[in-house]
């Protein structure tokens, strides 16, 4: 189990670094291109952009998991420690609870809400009318060797809403059933340098 | 006037420009007021200006998602959708504005707000907003002066083969950044209207502004076609009246916004330089092969309906 | 009405202890889903849009930048630089450690990145010469906060961001009042010097100066590179900061060589001639080239950066959210409408926004608070006549004073955190120069042109079309 674990953490963390050095490679080149050579590729930045969506909503998931999602714990802190644990708890869930509304509205119908759709239904729209993306296109050879339209269809590029708000909902629920099993404490991290400071942790305590 | 009643419609406006100062938030203004006014009791229309709710990208999915009934992007941005709308992209096909609304309302040019209906959209009416002219960092007399410069474009097929005709090289960059990118020379010049020029300070930031009237600048209001089968006929009848009205009377206000911006331009001290009929000529010959690579996309008898309506 | 229970339902969460962004994101879609017509559907859109938003994309490759500096030595070299230049006058080692911290705050875009990078080091040397702990915390914690004000900054383009005004102008918008800050805490603490009657370092002589503004120019280029590579007009601000990242990976890898496959390596070996130096270093960086892109470092300071990445932009992207649903359901108008109908003006309203920052600052992360409080005050601003340019200067000052002001403060739980003193003595060791801070915010807020003069100058106005 551990090493299926270890296994999955280094493919999160290869597909997080590989996004972002894409992206800044990408980016890189297309002022090498334009200021250098007067030329460019206009999909760059389309491409660039999608990339910046996959990293955080792929990534949202990753967050949770390892607990880097800022909060303010002062005040749950100075509760007793079993309110401490229901509330935790109650953190975990509010996160389940916004994946699964986004994903899809429509079961809240049974609460009498009435609302409708969701990421799934946006996505499944896209699918259907299957238009493309503004400046994406594929490469000629693709498109001879596949048959498939000029345009990167924009479904693709949403595929990571509903991907990333499920995986989310899941780590969520992971995190929940570590809390109520004592193996962890909370779902957030107090501050946004916490694992810089931990590195540097006393170094110059006397 | 924002606040809706019980029981009325509800038509939600999304666009990307102010609420007053441009001719598309001037238009959507005068619609909503109208709206409001005439369908008291029965519908109400809230603008949304400055891409507050969507872009010109989303807004399109919004409209099939119902969050958003109407919306006017520029007739460039309906590439994804249909390739006929690339007519009005096409270099010095018209000869003045007239000639625009000539065609709009022409035949041909009621038949293509259809185009869109199989992916679920409809076209309500063309909104105008001015031919383009060029500027740049030097001055452009004749399409040789542009060669080798870096001209900022809106996305659009046509324009990029545009300017690649008059052997510069065509950049994409967000409206916004424009000012400080001519400034600071990103791209040495731009393509744009009278209005635009004006209300962004791009001659401020440029050699001179050359009148080439090369090509229109327009937008489409657009609606779902799902939410407009959806009202009642006597609603639907009462509001696409309004609707042509608003377009036709929007139309007309440009031409004289764009007169006057000109001249504001004028006397701010900027350089315009119009174009000698020879000159002119040498400017529609580098750009007009460029028609022949998009003919087939539009059709050649919605291009000779276009050009009739230059008579 | 729904006004109200939105922010309750969001500051109630937040006090649970639930993640910011979730506080923010899961309020937004449950208002959505019981007071408005719209779809989840068009909330999925919108999570989807912000986060591809052009202007926010330079924060990914600014926080690598920062990284790649930050592992690789370049804090070290800095400080060398700054005491070689001011170590001399009195209090010369506390002057030189701000000194530092504003050269690595043109570095880097983050406050605690600056405070970690120099305080370790800093902070240790200034206790050498007689510094009591709680003066070398102090100076740091303050001084560290210059990281969001002088450029790049990352809280200047989530302002930019949230209200369209153009990044470059922001990023210019600060260097003047980052100067002042800087030179108001150098004066305090060489006044507390000469009070004390403590003595300078040495002075090093000029050959130090300059073997050590080498050794430390190729960490300051990027300084050039973002700044003049935007006003050049080579790039814009998102691309610099792409550049910049690229820039950072080179040198840490390759010419510092604190990290990577060269490791250690030398630039020069002893009794080396310095053309064989010149070609070997030259064939070593060919060679290992491909090494250095995929070594472990490298996918280190990646994954680092993809973190910090999404924890900021997860609160980010919600908080864009949140601010969707209070324009759709048009709640900055109504509060508009409301101030403007109450008799503020610019004078009065400039009170009301330093107060509402400071006291929001206390619970949320400063870019999330940005991305909802300026909907709402940019356009009460605009119609009282205050310039947009001056209004972010002011919110990020404010940002900046948030993080070391109990009880929450960003850079007192850093600086705590890596001295092993207790929260309270970092608060009562950085009072002195919050006191400053204050004093700064006062001349920031009523005297626009420290921020306005310099953008205007080179760039022109701000043009307000928007809004
Ligand atoms: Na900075
Ligand atoms: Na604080």
């Amino acid at each position: 189990m551990q090493r299926v674990d270890n296994w999955v953490t280094r493919f999160e963390e290869s597909v997080l670094a590989l996004l972002l050095a894409a992206m800044t490679i990408v980016s890189f080149t297309q002022v090498v291109a334009r200021y250098g050579f007067n030329t460019g590729w206009t999909g760059a930045l389309e491409f660039t952009r999608i990339l910046f969506a996959w990293l955080i909503l792929f990534g949202m998931s990753y967050g949770v998991k390892i607990g880097a999602h800022l909060g303010v714990d002062a005040f749950i802190r100075l509760l007793p420690k079993k309110v401490f644990r229901v509330i935790a708890v109650f953190g975990a869930a509010c996160g389940l609870l916004y994946a699964a509304i986004l994903l899809s509205a429509d079961w809240l119908s049974i609460f009498g809400i009435d609302t409708r759709g969701g990421a799934i239904d946006y996505w499944s729209r896209m699918y259907k009318i299957g238009i493309g993306l503004d400046d994406l296109r594929y490469p000629e050879f693709i498109q001879e060797t596949f048959g498939t339209k000029e345009r990167v269809q924009r479904w693709i590029a949403y595929l990571i809403l509903p991907l990333g708000l499920t995986l989310f909902g899941f780590r969520c629920l992971q995190a929940m059933i570590a809390i109520i099993q004592g193996k962890q404490e909370t779902m957030i991290a107090a501050h946004e340098a916490e694992e810089l400071v931990a590195e540097h942790k006393d170094e110059l305590k006397d | 006037s924002e606040g809706c009643d019980d029981g009325e419609i509800v038509i939600k406006f999304s666009h990307v420009v102010a609420a007053t100062g441009h001719p598309k938030g001037d238009a959507a203004t005068m619609l909503a007021d109208r709206v409001n006014k005439e369908m008291d009791g029965k519908a109400c229309m809230q603008v949304f200006p400055n891409s507050q709710l969507f872009d010109d990208d989303k807004v399109m999915e919004a409209l099939l998602l119902g969050d958003v009934q109407l919306a006017a992007p520029s007739l460039s941005k309906f590439e994804a959708y249909t390739l006929k709308y690339r007519v009005f992209d096409l270099p010095f096909l018209f000869a003045n504005l007239s000639a625009v609304d000539r065609f709009n309302s022409s035949e041909a040019g009621k038949g293509l707000l259809d185009s869109m209906q199989d992916v679920g959209y409809q076209g309500l009416g063309y909104w105008l907003s001015g031919l383009k002219q060029f500027s740049a960092n030097k001055p452009l007399l004749e399409p040789s002066d542009a060669n080798g410069l870096k001209f900022r474009i809106q996305t659009s097929d046509v324009a990029e083969a545009m300017i690649e005709a008059i052997g510069g090289n065509a950049q994409k960059l967000a409206f916004k950044e424009v000012y400080g990118a001519l400034q600071t020379g990103v791209v040495d010049g731009q393509e744009n209207t009278w209005s635009n020029i004006y209300t962004q300070k791009f001659f401020e930031v440029q050699d001179g502004i050359t009148e080439t009237n090369h090509q229109v600048l327009a937008y489409l209001l657009v609606t779902s076609t799902e939410w407009l089968n959806s009202l009642d006929d006597e609603t639907r009848t009462q509001f696409l009246k309004i609707t042509e009205e608003v377009t036709k009377a929007g139309n007309d206000a440009v031409a004289d916004a764009e007169a006057k911006n000109r001249q504001r331009i004028l006397e701010a001290g900027a350089t315009i330089r119009e174009l000698t009929p020879e000159q002119r000529a040498k400017w529609v010959e580098v750009m007009k092969p460029v028609w022949g690579k998009f003919q087939e996309d539009i059709g050649e008898d919605l291009i000779n309906a276009a050009v009739a309506s230059n008579d | 009405m729904e006004a109200a229970v939105l922010f309750i339902l969001v500051l109630g969460l937040l006090f649970l202890g639930v993640p910011i962004a979730i506080s923010l994101g899961l309020s937004s879609v449950l208002a959505i889903a019981f007071f408005s017509q719209d779809s989840m559907s068009s909330v999925a859109i919108q999570l989807f849009t912000a986060s591809q938003n052009y202007t926010l994309l330079a924060i990914p490759f600014f926080i690598l930048a920062s990284a790649f500096m930050s592992t690789g030595g370049v804090a070290r070299r800095i400080i060398r630089f700054a005491i070689a230049s001011v170590g001399h006058v009195r209090g010369g080692l506390a002057i030189a450690a701000v000194f530092s911290c504003m050269l690595f705050a043109a570095l880097s875009g983050s406050s605690p990145a600056t405070v970690v990078a120099i305080g370790t080091i800093a902070i240790a040397g200034m206790r050498q010469v007689g510094y009591s702990k709680e003066f070398a915390a102090g100076v740091i914690a303050n001084a560290g906060t210059l990281g969001i004000l002088i450029p790049p900054s990352i809280v200047m383009v989530v302002y930019a961001a949230a209200t369209d005004v153009s990044v470059g102008r922001m990023f210019l918008a600060g260097v003047i009042p980052g100067l002042v800050a800087g030179l108001m805490l150098m004066t305090a603490i060489y006044v507390n010097a000469r009070i004390r009657g403590l003595q300078g370092q040495p002075f090093a002589g000029f050959g130090e100066i300059l073997g050590a503004a080498r050794e430390a120019g190729w960490g300051l280029f990027l300084i050039v590179i973002i700044l003049g590579g935007i006003y050049g007009g080579v790039f814009t601000p998102t691309e610099a900061a792409a550049v910049a990242a690229v820039y950072s990976f080179f040198i840490a890898i390759f010419i510092y060589r604190d990290m990577g496959p060269l490791k250690d390596i030398p630039w020069r070996r002893p009794g080396e001639g310095q053309a064989a130096a010149f070609v070997r270093n030259l064939g070593l960086i060919a060679w290992k080239f491909l090494p250095g892109c995929f070594h472990s470092d490298t996918k280190k300071v990646l994954v680092d950066s993809a973190k910090t990445t999404i924890m900021l932009m997860f609160i980010i992207v919600n908080a864009l959210l949140f601010a969707h649903v209070l324009t759709s359901e048009r709640i900055p108008q109504a509060i508009t409408d409301w101030m403007i109908g109450a008799g503020f003006n610019w004078f009065t309203f400039l009170i009301a926004v330093n107060l509402l920052l400071l006291l929001g600052g206390q619970f949320m992360e400063p870019s999330g608070l940005l991305l909802i409080v300026a909907p709402v005050v940019f356009p009460i601003a605009i119609q009282l006549g205050v310039d947009p340019i001056h209004l972010g200067i002011i919110m990020v000052v404010n940002m900046e004073i948030g993080m070391i002001t109990p009880p929450i403060g960003l850079n007192l739980f850093v600086t705590s955190g890596i001295t092993g003193m207790s929260l309270i003595q970092v608060v009562r060791a950085s009072l002195p120069f919050v006191a400053i801070l204050f004093l700064f915010l006062i001349l920031v807020t009523y005297i626009p042109g420290i921020s306005t003069t310099l953008p205007y100058a080179l760039m022109g106005p701000e043009i307000i079309t928007n809004r």
